[in-house]
């Protein structure tokens, strides 16, 4: 076999400098239907949320907002799969950034994901983010997901706090999500 | 500053174009992330997981693309997880990059990753993203990488990290 020093060592961590990523907080919801990082420090490039979660009804969608702003500045892509079904679609003037809709039933199937928010501290840019997520239930299509997003926030505030909510259900024990900072 | 908290477990080279496993994971991480390079022993093949020796209990959603096409499948009840089918599997000689983001790991719930493959043949080939199931409550102490072409052929490296 062949390899390029270079890839491998690149590849390892899928680009990134593993001494540069720091936990900032974690969240252990039991009930309610939203969870909020507030008081981000500005002292990192980047942030990603990692998420492990239950809720009590089946079928939600997974939200976010930032700094509480409510308006329509958000805006979103996906292309998804469920069972043999390949889709995409996409969103304009959203109160709230979707970045997918997860079927399925979940008070026993963690929905996991990862969510990456680019160049949060800017006070000159936009907001971009990616989110990889999903669900699997053992079950056909319509009962599990997979999901690939990009969202936008129109804004450039620098993001000082994160929510991530359901569609209304509440989350249930067991669901985990944590902020981290990348420098 | 806050410690870092990205932290190497382990590397692992196959030798033997035999499995690669992790045994003894430490349950003191949130998650764990495994990342592998490498190729297979005979191709062209699916990358497959498993968690403490389980050959039952796994399931999965994939979505895939080749170089013309984007599809999605899923199975039910497996021995194994996989990732990488129809056109985005891995080969004998180009590596491959495939990742599994575990969730949860040392949890009592049942556990969910998310996983890639990317694999580029310079003309065929194909990129892959899949959300997997294990329905077992039992922590993860253990992962073993296997694939449908024997394993992995000797000089591929898999490195784990807590999270």
């Amino acid at each position: 076999m062949s390899l390029t020093p270079g890839i491998i060592a690149s590849s390892l961590t899928g680009h990134l400098v593993t001494s540069n990523f720091f936990k900032i907080a974690t969240v252990t919801p039991t009930s309610g239907t939203s969870v909020t990082f507030s008081s981000i420090p500005n002292t990192y490039k980047s942030l990603q949320v990692r998420f492990s979660f239950l809720t009590a009804l089946n079928g939600y969608q997974v939200l976010t907002s930032f700094n509480g702003d409510s308006s329509s500045d958000y805006a979103a892509h996906w292309i998804y799969a469920y069972g043999s079904v390949t889709a995409g679609a996409g969103t304009t003037q959203s109160s709230m950034q979707s970045f997918g809709f997860v079927a399925g039933t979940s008070t026993t199937y963690p929905t996991t994901g990862i969510i990456d928010v680019i160049d949060y501290a800017s006070t000159s840019k936009y907001k971009t983010v990616r989110t990889f997520n999903g669900m699997n239930n053992n079950g056909s299509a319509g009962s599990t997901e997979l999901v690939l997003a990009s969202g936008l926030w129109q804004s450039t505030a620098a993001i000082t706090s994160l929510t991530i909510a359901t569609g209304g259900t509440a989350f249930a024990t067991g669901s985990t999500f944590t902020l981290y900072g990348i420098s | 500053m806050a410690t870092a908290t990205y932290v190497p477990i382990a590397t692992v080279t196959s030798s033997s174009n035999g499995p690669i496993t992790f045994s003894s994971i430490p349950n003191t991480y949130t998650d764990l992330r495994l990342v592998l390079v490498g190729t297979v022993p005979s191709g062209l093949a699916q990358a497959r997981f498993s968690y403490n020796g389980a050959s039952t209990n796994f399931s999965g959603t994939s979505l895939e693309a080749d170089g013309s096409s984007a599809s999605s499948a899923s199975y039910t009840s497996g021995g194994y997880i996989t990732v990488g089918t129809n056109n985005s599997e891995l080969s004998t000689t180009i590596p491959g990059l495939v990742t599994l983001d575990v969730f949860s790991y040392a949890g009592s719930t049942y556990k969910t990753c998310l996983a890639t493959m990317s694999s580029d043949l310079n003309g065929s080939g194909g990129v892959a993203r899949t959300v997997n199931l294990w329905q077992s409550t039992a922590a993860i102490t253990s992962i073993t990488c296997t694939s449908n072409g024997g394993g992995w052929k000797t000089g591929t490296t898999a490195t784990l990290w807590g999270i």
